[in-house]
This record gives structure tokens, C-alpha cells and sequence, in this order.
């Protein structure tokens, strides 16, 4: 057989989808800790792993997950973790060093409705500012909301591509609901889907620097080839040594944060529906963005002149065209599984009018709320 | 065409295996389908619960809209269903585990599966019995799809529940749908 | 900058890196040297070795070392080295880290690791308290021992490490000082050659914090206490041997434990050949 999944028509969940698509993405190494909702993709990586040759284990906590595949990508193999919110809080730190060393690494996190343990079987989208400011320090993360089974395998995919293509660890921010339904997922042949490579450095010369902090992308160096470089979580210099100075904490952090941001153009993605003369916007991200689609499609057939944003990609926020739709629309409205996160940035960057509709973490959101919100924003 | 469906049972009826057969048809046919699953929280022993959207279009929203299809090998899931089952919805049920409300014969569809399965030589089948009813039934799937459907899933044995789904396809038939 | 150019082991080093951060008095200079000793004498080549440390002043021998090195977060280099190993089992990876990071914040990851017989060497430097922040106390404080944050004596009974690594089914365990530097480079030496998890206890000064707080003039003063009240003992029964030096009872150093036990590695590769060949 060959080792990724053959091209066709599935009826299946996001877990299975998320899981193929990692490997089809060459995912080779996974690191983890049992936890609902998530757990699924776990269990398919320990069969799925072992016999395409690649490792899988099983973890004493979600710390050690994170640390784990930090490791393993520094030793040349991409790699990847699945979980959940609590979860997902023990991984901060270590997503901070795969950050400060620049280790591409993919973590999906299957929000469900907390705060701490919460409940574990029920969707909640309550750790999307988590997956932005988690981690402590200034970070520039990348994360991807899927909305579908489908989105849960492509996204994968992408998300790989991105932590490659910009060294540092992607997040994947899916939801309980999306883990868990099932729907038709459409797989092409593997050469159809485009696969960014691991590029790594050749041995060292003696004189060659672990890092570059004037270039957006500099090769990274893998264990035991030869090339003796410093690895470090302290702040370090291009050297890759660690320092107390204020300069190189500049130097490097701006790095850090300029690869993204310099090209965000290129990273942000998102899917409008309806926009065109649209005085009311709602900007809905992964499950809420199936009911927020579908009030719209209704509220248009009233008459009533609304749109849907999606941003595909939370982070970096797509900040430019917010601010394009915010100059020729009246409303924004962001219904959330959460008590007003997203919202904020929204209405940060939109500067209009911006209605939060609040969904209790626990279910799906009922369309119907969202558009009764759209009626009452027209009249 | 957009149906909605709910199947229920206890946990070991083969409630999800049901569910997951169904959408695979459905997929098999060319239907959009999305399912979304729920269970008691007893970790064995408990009320398993799915439930489908099957439309000729793409589905944006996951949940029921309406009940157009109860499908039950438990008395809990129709009696949990009575307030949500309208004038358009129809009942499908395992006779011998499920009685059925005067009121809504004329709806219902009430199928010894656990018998037919037994007499087939499949006795965990009830669940297959009921897929060709449901096929029968509803004409979301054809019955070449369900074949294909039950023949992925259960390559070792193909026959045994062919058999049961085909048993149970006649099965609704007879009730004229 | 001094040109370390014409000492023997100057190719094992990262000389531009000079002088190092550690205190006058303080042992981890004998360990990183005890260390590249047991590389060089190891027969791996220097660049299939990986060393991987956690946080602390022990953590910063592999910043000196010319090789692949990584100073990860605190507490996490036994999971970091873990990836790299499962991902490239060719290498010989090492960790080397402090008491506080291994047997603290990081003992969960200590005792699966040597549960898992994970083929990892691990290397503790154990000067019983927390030397970078300043001495507080912490699992291998002595009992009645001060530090910064026992000013009254410490009330809590500290781990016994070669038992506690022995009892998760290590297959390697001994215990060494800095004043012991040729035993040192023997074991570890030899601890490269296991399959499987491998730990060696080091005990060394902490001059300005724990020698400070518990009467010692320096380094050198109180590790001469510890070499003076210290007995050898390959065979010793590693229940026994907790450090309890300020109530007379003698330090137990020696080789304990050499055993042959399936290592993870080993069982991992017979469990990807045997799925590789069943899903074909």
C-alpha cells in the first residue's frame, strides 16, 4: 500500500481527516496525551505511523508532548501534536521554544468548552486568543480555523507548508463539533497537492551562523549531521549563543516577528460569502461559521442585505481587509462560542459599530439567533 | 430533496455502524450528508445517538431542522422524539424492543430485525435489517450503494450482512413507500 | 580571549565561547571536562553525539560543547532529547542538567523516561539546591540542611536518585563526585555503551549558595566533606544509600547498575518492522 491515503470520495470526521492529512503532509513523528476531544487522532497516529516507518509515543503529559516534537523536528522530521484545552494550556512554554528556536512544528487544539477542565465532550471556541497571545513574550503565531471535514484534512496540509516555508510552530485551531462530524471528504491523487519540503542546512564550514536575522528564511541545521550548532531557548544571537543584551533581544525578536508580519499577505486566508453592497457583515470563524452561513442565506432571500467574512486564518489577523469592509459596511456582527474574543480585534481594527453575540460553550450555535441579530441590525 | 434523520439505540445495538453505513451510501449516491454524533455519558451501557442531514445540495448548517426520520432499537429514543416528530415525520423501529403510540401506526414502520437477523444466521444484523428499510424507505440510497457501503466496512463478511440489508430492503418495500 | 588552541581537547569545545559563566570553586568545569573525556574515548564520532540540556547552571555545559547542543526550557530535556532520539536513533544523545530541573520541575519526564528504558544517558549534576536563582531548596535538599528558602533547616526528606532510577528499571545507575574525576570519565564512558535509559549522579559544589549557607568557607571545602565521608561501594544496596552527610552518615558513590533490558529503541524498531511488513 502506498503510504498516504488512497485519492477518493470518504464519508468520515475531522479527526480521521486531520490525521491523513498530516500525513500526507509528511508527518513522520507524533508526540502526545490522550485527551477528549482530540484523542482519535492520537489513536490513528499509533496504527497509522508505525507502518508507513514513522514514530509515534505516547507521552507522560502534554508538556512533554510539546518538548517531544520540538525534538524530533531539530532531528529533521516534521511533526506534529493533537489536543485539547487543557492541554493545550501545558503546551505554552514549549510552543514559546519551538518559537525563540524557529522548529517548524504543527499543534491542533480541539477547543472545547472550559474554562479548565469544562466540559470535555462539548464544543467551545474559547481558546482562540489563547492560540495569539498564549505563550508568553511577543509572538507573531499562525493559526488556521477549519470549518469543515474537508478544510480539517487541506488545512493540515497547509498548515505543514506553513510552518516549513516560515520555521516555527502552526496552530491549528479545530473545535469538538468539527473533530467529531462527519461529512464527505474529497481526497486527490498525492502529486495534486502541493508539499513544502524540509530544507536544511549542509554541514558547517566553520564559519556559517546558525541563524540569519537580515533574511526571513534561513535553512535550519539537523541533528547529528555535522554541523555543531547551538540551540537555544535563552535569547541568542545569529550565532545561535545566548546573550543579556538589549541589541541582540532586537534583533532577534524582530526577526521572529517580521517573517510573519512582512508577509502576511501571503499567509492570510479567508472565504467571503455576499459581500458585494453587504451593510452588515458577520465575521464567524470554524463551526459558527456553518450557522452564520446559513442565516445569511436567508436573511438575503428576505431582502436584507448581509454578507459573511470568514477568516480562514485567525492569525494573522486579516487586518487589511477588515479595514477595506469596514470602510462600505455599517455593521459588523461576530457570533463566537465564547463570552467575546474575537470580537475585540474586530472591532479593533474595523472601527464601526460591532455586535457580539455570545454562545454559551456546549453546542452548536442555532442559526436562528444569529439571524434575528442580522433583522434587528436593519431595523 | 433535504431529509432529517435521527438514529438511536443503546450502546452494542450498532447505532453509529448503522449511521456510518447510511452516510456512506448516501455519499456513494452523490448526496451531500453530514452527521453529527452523541452519547450518554456511561461509558458502556448508554444511549448512543446520530444524527444525519441528507440533501441534494452542500450543507452548511450540521443540525436537524426538522425530524423527517426517526430510526430506533430503543423505546427511550422514541419516547425522547414524541414532542419532536411532526405531521411529515416517519418512525422506523425494531418491533421487539419498541412499542409503538396508536396515534402513530399509520407513520411507523415496525420491523423484526432482531428476528430477521437471527433466522439469517447474523444475529448481531438487527442494525443491517434496519439499513435496507431505511433504504427502501427513504430512496436516499440505492441499493447497489448500500452494498458497497456494507462491503467496504465489512470485507470479511460481506455476505452475512448483504444478506440481512437485502432481507430488510424487502422488508420496506412491503410497506409501499 | 585565551587561545585554548593548543589544549588537548580544544576541538571538543566552542573556544569563542570563553570564559565560561560558572562561579570560582564551582565543579561543573570537571564535568563538562569529564564529559568530552568520555566522548573522546567513546568511539562514537563526535558528531553522532547530541547533548541536551534543561535550565540552570548545569544546563549551560552544552553552550561550551562543539557539537550538536540544545539548552531547551526548564524541565523538558528529557522529552526534547526523547524526540530527537525517536527521530534519529543513530545518535548517542545525552542530557545534562541539574538536580532542580531533572528531579523538580522535570521528574515526571525522569521517571517515564526510565520506565520506558528510553535509550537516553542522563547525567545529573546534583548540588543540592537551586544554584542560578540564588540556593532555595529543593527534592535533594538534605534533611536539615539550610538554603535560601529553609533559613530554619530543611524539614523535607530528599530523593535517594540511584534508588529512585533503579526502582523505574534503569539499565545503567552510578554515583560519582567532581572529586572523582577519572571513576567519572569511566562511567559515563561506559554508560554510552548501554542500550537503554543510563544515569549518572554527580555531586558537586555550589560555592556561593549551599557550601555558603551550611558553614563551608568554598567549593573546594566542602567537597573534601563530602570525598572524606564517602565510601565506595559497587555492591551497596541502593535503599540505603540516601545523602545524609550532617548526621555522620557516609556518602555511597560506585557503579551500580549494569543491566540488559529491552530498550525502547530496540522494541520500537521490532514494532515498526513488524507493522511495515503486516500492512503490506
Amino acid at each position: 500500500m502506498t503510504d498516504v491515503l488512497p485519492p477518493g470520495r470518504y464519508f468520515t470526521d475531522g479527526n480521521f481527516a486531520s490525521t491523513e492529512g498530516a500525513i500526507l503532509a509528511g508527518c513522520r513523528f507524533f508526540a502526545g496525551y490522550p485527551i477528549t476531544p482530540s484523542s482519535e487522532i492520537l489513536e490513528r497516529m499509533s496504527k497509522r505511523l508505525p507502518e508507513i516507518g514513522g514514530h509515534f509515543i505516547e507521552m507522560e503529559d502534554e508538556i512533554g508532548s510539546m518538548a517531544a516534537i520540538v525534538g524530533a523536528s531539530n532531528a529533521g522530521m516534521k511533526s506534529m501534536t493533537a489536543t485539547s484545552g487543557p492541554g493545550f494550556s501545558l503546551m505554552q512554554e514549549n510552543i514559546g521554544l519551538g518559537m525563540i528556536t524557529e522548529t517548524p512544528t504543527i499543534v491542533l487544539d480541539e477547543m472545547r468548552a472550559g474554562p479548565s477542565t469544562g466540559i470535555p465532550t462539548r464544543v467551545g471556541q474559547g481558546d482562540v486568543m489563547q492560540t495569539r497571545w498564549g505563550s508568553h513574550g511577543d509572538l507573531a503565531p499562525i493559526t488556521y480555523s477549519p470549518n469543515s471535514v474537508q478544510e480539517s484534512f487541506d488545512l493540515t496540509i497547509t498548515a505543514f507548508n506553513a510552518a516549513e516555508t516560515y520555521r516555527q510552530p502552526v496552530i491549528i485551531a479545530s473545535d469538538q463539533v468539527i473533530g467529531h462530524l462527519s461529512e464527505t471528504l474529497e481526497v486527490k491523487s498525492e502529486d495534486e497537492y502541493e508539499i513544502v519540503q524540509r530544507q536544511t542546512r549542509k554541514v558547517r564550514n566553520g564559519s556559517e551562523d546558525v541563524y540569519n536575522y537580515s533574511d526571513d528564511f534561513v535553512p535550519m541545521f539537523v541533528s547529528g549531521t555535522g554541523f555543531r550548532g547551538n540551540v537555544d531557548s535563552l535569547t541568542h544571537d545569529e550565532k545561535g549563543y545566548p546573550s543579556n543584551e538589549a541589541y541582540v533581544e532586537k534583533k532577534m525578536l524582530e526577526h521572529l516577528l517580521n517573517k510573519v508580519r512582512k508577509n502576511e499577505d501571503k499567509i492570510v486566508k479567508y472565504e467571503e460569502f455576499y459581500l458585494d453592497e453587504s451593510d452588515i457583515v458577520v465575521v464567524a470563524y470554524g463551526i459558527t461559521s456553518r450557522a452564520a452561513k446559513y442565516a445569511v442565506k436567508i436573511a438575503r432571500k428576505e431582502g436584507i442585505k448581509a454578507g459573511m467574512f470568514r477568516p480562514i486564518t485567525l492569525w494573522p489577523f486579516p487586518e487589511k481587509r477588515i479595514t477595506q469592509l469596514s470602510q462600505r459596511t455599517k455593521t459588523f456582527i461576530v457570533p463566537e462560542i465564547n463570552y467575546g474574543q474575537y470580537s475585540h480585534s474586530v472591532r479593533e481594527v474595523g472601527q464601526i459599530e460591532t455586535k457580539e453575540i455570545h454562545f454559551t460553550p456546549g453546542a452548536v450555535p442555532d442559526y436562528k439567533v444569529i439571524l434575528d441579530q442580522i433583522r434587528r441590525s436593519v431595523s | 430533496m433535504k431529509l432529517g434523520i435521527r438514529m438511536y439505540g443503546m450502546g452494542g445495538q450498532g447505532i453509529m455502524t448503522l449511521a456510518k453505513l447510511v452516510g456512506e451510501a448516501a455519499v456513494e449516491d452523490g448526496k451531500f450528508v453530514i452527521m453529527t454524533e452523541e452519547y450518554s455519558p456511561y461509558i458502556t451501557g448508554g444511549w448512543s445517538k446520530a444524527e444525519l442531514v441528507i440533501s441534494d445540495e452542500s450543507i452548511d448548517y450540521p443540525l436537524l431542522e426538522g425530524l423527517d426520520y426517526l430510526v430506533t432499537l430503543s423505546q427511550e429514543g422514541l419516547d425522547t422524539a414524541l414532542d419532536q416528530l411532526g405531521p411529515r415525520s416517519h418512525v422506523i423501529t425494531e418491533k421487539s424492543l419498541v412499542s409503538v403510540p396508536d396515534t402513530l401506526k399509520s407513520r411507523s414502520v415496525e420491523i423484526p430485525g432482531v428476528e430477521i437477523s437471527k433466522s439469517l444466521k447474523n444475529p448481531k444484523g438487527a442494525n443491517i435489517v434496519l439499513m435496507g428499510v431505511f433504504s427502501s424507505v427513504t430512496k436516499t440510497f440505492s441499493m447497489e450503494s448500500g452494498r458497497r457501503a456494507i462491503t467496504k466496512r465489512f470485507p470479511k463478511y460481506v455476505d452475512a450482512n448483504i444478506g440481512c440489508f437485502e432481507r430488510g430492503y424487502e422488508e420496506g418495500v412491503k410497506y409501499g413507500r | 580571549m585565551t587561545s585554548l588552541e593548543f589544549h588537548p581537547k580544544h576541538q571538543y569545545v566552542r573556544e569563542e565561547r570563553f570564559p565560561h559563566v560558572w562561579c570560582p570553586g564551582c565543579g561543573l568545569g570537571i564535568l563538562l571536562q569529564s564529559y568530552i573525556g568520555a566522548v573522546e574515548k567513546s568511539g562514537i564520532p563526535q558528531d553522532n553525539h547530541v547533548l541536551v540540556s534543561g535550565i540552570g547552571c548545569t544546563a549551560r555545559i552544552p553552550g561550551y560543547v562543539n557539537m550538536d547542543t540544545y539548552h531547551t526550557t526548564h524541565g523538558r530535556a528529557i522529552p526534547f532529547a526523547t524526540g530527537i532520539k525517536l527521530a534519529n536513533p543513530d545518535l548517542k544523545v545525552t542530557v545534562i542538567s541539574g538536580d532542580g530541573d531533572l528531579f523538580n520541575i522535570g521528574g515526571n519526564h525522569f521517571i517515564h523516561a526510565a520506565r520506558r528504558n528510553m535509550d537516553l544517558l542522563v547525567i545529573c549534576s546534583n548540588n543540592f539546591n537551586y544554584g542560578m536563582t540564588g540556593g532555595q531548596h529543593g527534592a535533594t535538599t538534605p534533611p536539615t540542611s539550610k538554603s535560601a528558602s529553609t533559613p530554619y533547616g530543611n524539614i523535607e526528606p530528599a530523593f535517594n536518585l540511584p534508588h529512585l532510577a533503579y526502582a523505574l528499571g534503569a539499565s545503567y545507575v552510578a554515583r560519582w563526585t567532581v572529586m572523582h574525576p577519572r571513576q567519572l570519565v569511566k562511567s559515563i564512558k561506559t554508560a554510552m555503551e548501554v542500550k537503554g535509559f543510563a544515569f549518572i549522579e554527580v555531586l558537586s559544589p555550589c560555592p556561593p549558595n549551599f557550601a555558603k549557607f551550611n558553614g563551608f568557607a568554598d567549593g573546594f571545602e566542602e567537597m573534601e566533606f563530602y570525598r572524606s565521608n564517602s565510601i565506595v561501594r559497587n555492591e551497596a544496596k541502593l535503599d540505603d544509600i540516601s545523602i545524609d552527610p550532617f548526621h555522620g552518615k557516609p556518602v555511597v558513590l560506585g557503579d551500580f547498575v549494569n543491566r540488559k533490558r529491552a530498550s525502547y529503541v530496540t522494541l520500537e524498531r521490532e514494532l515498526i518492522k513488524k507493522s511495515m511488513e503486516g500492512s503490506r
